[in-house]
């Protein structure tokens, strides 16, 4: 990202030259900003698609009234910056008798792997002013793919911590359970994330997405490592909605059981943690989906150009607001998926979980692997092996 | 109870005691579960009632026999004119008076609407303890539509205080019965569309069969009652058994299963509302003119005696054993309540499972603890 | 079967327990305390009665003098039901415990036991249901007062 940052503000300011640590800032700033506005903008939408679910219309009271009329969609935009308010605004209450390190240092550490795993995510890619496309990511590491995976441990550390430290009985339940589920859930989805790897011949996401684009045997339309990889694609959502405590697979925080599992004590800023950690894990796991399985910022057989000519005036940058355009519409489109299936299906046990993810994902995603390994392999020999 | 870990000595393993409830998002009321847990399976559950314990049997030795009435909408407040049902068919038993036809019949449609009501009830709580949360708005959608049936007969949506001794107090809208089939007609078909978010859903399936399993010899020896005592095999319903006001006149099936596990139990339910509504469409074909109320006098004197009357609720079988000793006033009263033997099952039936397995149980026997408390 | 067709069973199988007719309940018998084990057992039990099911049991006080106790059981082979009641006195009412025949009738004996103060002996564990456990007194007793019990406006 240093590279365009630097060469943005050269363009805009005739030459000045960047301190080295202004684009870390810059893309704390922004992934802040991302975090915050898009976790308003999908638990909106959450409780909209929840409400076309249930036959009824969610939030519709806040906001202008003008608007709510037209449809259920137009109503009820100021709901979540309303209760993100309220949430600030509450009392903050640590009990007696926790914990009282453990409990102010889980939800720091939720937050801390949430936000340090947009790192290697790839966005875009452009070519304007460079001497070659370049990948839009905070630091498009060589072993993304690989850092991504690891950062997301992190979670089962905050939640064991938020559970212990919570001094419920309540709370260690869920927080045994969450730990159990989360590490359970990884192994299949690292599997499930090799086969791509195998195709590619790379762990950096930026190379994933170039392959993808380049086609399978030749054929742009089959890139996408949907098709090849294609149980390796359900596999991982499967473990992307488990990694994230999503109904079905949100034992941990079963309302109906545990009141509301490791995070029952927490209260204001740091159950908005928790919260906002969830929504932007969410949303992680669908961008690592789209970047992976379904041909992150590309489209087959279209290469936006570095600058669209509008006559009198030339919008610099436009490969790059293309390629984020296609690559939010994709990761939305995900999203919608993943809440249909919350909305849909009851609970798991925690028996049929490991059971699950054991016995079922993890023989499914070696499958998986084998047949990534073979086509790879085709590819090879027969096609003159992939760019990566 | 403390025992070492086998691989390493130097860690104990210990159960620990853990309350659900009195105040819970599930328990269906005020029940408490005092369960002895081993990490997460239960090894002993012992429930506690009695939170919600408002004296009703004595409340009704000090009003007379038509202030009673009120006091026993608050005994099963889903099925609030099943309950005023009961004790009204107690008095009327022991005063031998007749009813006419047509109060008759309307106290059938309201217990079957009642029954549809409460079922629907049932059906969204229990699909919520399973983690699915849309059938619950599915569920209290329709339910409100029947609210509002009896909101234009008795003016209240819950507690309806509607039956009187001697017949209702009352009569129906003129429109009654034509708003009653539309809903029926409107309302039938969607019966399939709760089955199919939740019926061959692998993880409901999981959740539910061979879960709870409850054997016709331990449901009688507990008393169980109802859907749950038909899940076990046992063929019985108080309408057929031993029918009242005008249900021998009215043609309807009995759903029973021989697995007695949650799922059964689950099934069984939704069959009884499509029963339901075909007993409400004669209902509605067959209901006479004429008186709907045999007035009688505002302090009513009984003579002395007692009796014991039963009739088929939601959850079971409700009955009222009333004594009177030649006043205007009960003697004692006493109700026979399906919650209180379903809620003496789980100590049975809560053992050696997780306790998400706890939560399925206790919604498949759809248990409301005013019910237990009285 | 009716109870008057009961009786005579009765009265031939158990002569030392009394039984009669209630004059005032056509469903029921009364008969005293001192068979109660064995006559239920065989109420249950005998092929002819088969009385799986304990519908309920409950108390009626009628002071000075007596606490009566009423059991009404049914049968789903032959669907016929028998109600029985045992008078106890008023002052130490104490009866054996049927929770080893129906286990229905563990919950229901501790609720007489809490609300009338009738002891069930052989009861494992009788202690209060309805009541905080460290109530006193027997509320459903007709004798029972409490300062907060205020009596209605007639």
């Amino acid at each position: 990202m240093e590279p365009i940052f630097e060469q943005f503000v050269r363009d805009l300011t005739g030459g000045f030259q960047v301190p080295f640590w202004a684009p870390m800032l810059v893309s704390l700033g922004l992934v802040l900003a991302f975090i915050a506005l898009n976790a308003m903008f999908m638990i909106w939408l959450e409780r909209k698609i929840c409400g076309r679910i249930q036959r009824r219309m969610g939030p519709m009271l806040t906001g202008p009234k003008a608007w709510a009329r037209f449809s259920m969609w137009t109503g009820g935009w100021f709901q979540t910056p309303c209760d993100s308010v309220k949430l600030l605004l509450k009392e903050d209450i640590i009990p007696a008798q926790v914990d009282r390190f453990g409990f102010m240092l889980a939800p720091v550490l939720v937050f801390m792997a949430a936000l340090a795993v947009y790192v290697p995510l790839p966005i875009s890619s452009t070519s304007y002013a460079q001497s070659a496309p370049i990948v839009v990511a905070v630091a498009d590491l060589d072993i993304g793919l690989l850092y991504v995976v690891a950062i997301t441990t992190l979670t089962i550390l905050a939640i064991l911590t938020a559970g212990w430290a919570s001094n419920n009985k309540y709370s260690l339940l869920g927080g045994m359970r969450a730990g159990v589920q989360i590490l359970s859930y990884e192994i299949p989805m690292l599997f499930a994330l090799m086969g791509p790897m195998v195709l590619a011949g790379s762990l950096s996401l930026g190379d994933l997405v170039l392959v993808q684009h380049a086609g399978l045997f030749g054929v742009p339309l089959l890139g996408w490592f949907l098709v090849p990889s294609f149980l390796g694609a359900v596999v991982y959502l499967i473990c992307a909605v488990a990694e994230t405590n999503r109904p079905p697979f949100d034992m941990p925080e079963a309302e109906q059981e545990l009141v509301a599992g490791f995070s029952t004590e927490y209260t204001a800023m740091r159950f908005a943690m928790f919260y906002l950690a969830e929504f932007s894990n969410t949303f992680v796991v669908c961008m690592i989906f789209t970047a992976v399985f379904l041909g992150g910022w590309t489209l087959p057989g279209f290469i936006p150009p570095s600058s669209l000519n509008l006559g009198f005036f030339s919008l610099p940058y436009f490969d790059l607001l293309a390629g984020m355009a296609i690559f939010f519409a994709k990761a939305y489109a995900v999203v919608l998926l993943l809440m249909w299936i919350r909305w849909t299906f009851p609970r798991l046990r925690p028996d049929h979980l490991m059971t699950f993810g054991w016995k079922f994902l993890l023989p499914l995603s070696f499958v998986n692997l084998l047949v990534c390994i073979v086509l790879a392999a085709i590819q090879q020999i027969y096609f003159g092996g992939n760019p990566g | 109870m403390m025992r070492q870990f086998p691989a390493n000595p130097d860690l104990t393993v210990e159960e620990f005691e853990l309350n659900m409830g009195p105040q819970h998002p599930s328990t269906h009321g005020v029940l408490r579960l005092v369960l002895t847990m081993d990490g997460e399976r239960v090894v002993r559950c012992k429930p506690v009632v009695g939170y919600l314990h408002r004296s009703i049997e004595k409340m009704a030795e000090n009003r007379t026999y038509t202030q009673v009435i009120p006091v026993t909408d608050r005994l099963d407040y889903c099925t609030s004119m099943t309950s005023n049902y009961v004790y009204v068919m107690a008095v009327e038993d022991l005063a031998d008076i007749t009813v006419p036809p047509r109060a008759e019949y309307i106290r059938v449609i309201m217990s079957e609407l009642n029954r549809i009501a409460s079922h629907l009830l049932w059906y969204g709580t229990f699909a919520l303890e399973v983690g699915a949360t849309t059938p619950f708005i599915y569920g209290f959608r329709d339910r409100e539509k029947v609210l509002d049936l009896f909101e234009s007969t008795c003016g209240a949506r819950l507690l309806y205080n509607y039956l009187r001794i001697g017949g209702v107090s009352r009569d129906l809208p003129e429109d009654f019965c034509e708003r009653m089939l539309a809903f029926l007609d409107e309302w039938e078909p969607l019966i399939r569309e709760y089955e199919d978010l939740l019926d061959e859903n692998p993880i409901f399936y999981n959740r539910t069969k061979k879960v709870g399993f409850l054997s016709a010899e331990k449901a009688l020896a507990y008393g169980v009652s109802g859907p749950n005592l038909r899940a076990s095999g046992m063929a019985r319903d108080v309408r057929r058994e031993h029918p009242y006001a005008v249900y021998p006149e009215l043609e309807f099936d009995v759903p029973v299963r021989t697995e007695g596990d949650v799922f059964a139990r689950y099934r069984i339910r939704m069959e009884e509302l499509r029963q339901s509504a075909r007993i409400l469409r004669q209902c509605a074909e067959k209901l006479p003119g004429g008186p709907y109320l045999e007035p009688q006098p505002l302090r009513m004197v009984l003579p002395e005696g007692e009796t014991y009357v039963h009739l088929e609720s939601p959850r079971g079988d409700i009955g009222c054993y009333l004594v009177s000793q030649g006043t205007d006033k009960p003697y004692r009263c006493k109700f026979r309540t399906p919650s209180f033997c379903h809620i003496a099952v789980f100590q049975h039936l809560v053992r050696d499972c997780l306790i998400p397995d706890i939560m399925a149980i206790c919604a498949s026997f759809d248990v409301v603890l005013p019910e237990t408390d009285r | 079967m009716s109870p008057d067709e009961f009786l005579p069973i009765l009265q031939a199988r158990f002569p030392q327990v009394e039984f009669r007719l209630d004059p005032l309940n056509p469903q029921a018998l009364i008969m005293s305390a001192s068979g109660v084990p064995e006559v239920f057992g065989w109420l249950r039990d005998a092929p002819e009665a088969a009385m799986q099911y304990l519908e309920f049991s409950t108390a009626v006080d009628s002071p000075p003098d007596c606490l009566c106790v009423v059991y009404s059981l049914y049968s789903y082979t032959h669907r016929h039901r028998l109600a029985l009641k045992v008078d106890l006195p008023r002052h130490a009412p104490t009866i054996p415990t049927l929770s080893h025949l129906w286990e229905n009738a563990d919950w229901n004996e501790r609720e007489i036991y809490d609300l009338f103060g009738v002891f069930f002996s052989g009861h494992e564990d009788l202690r209060r249901l309805m009541m905080p456990e460290d109530w006193e007194g027997h509320p459903l007793r007709k004798d029972y007062s409490h300062p907060n019990l205020t009596p209605r406006p007639d």
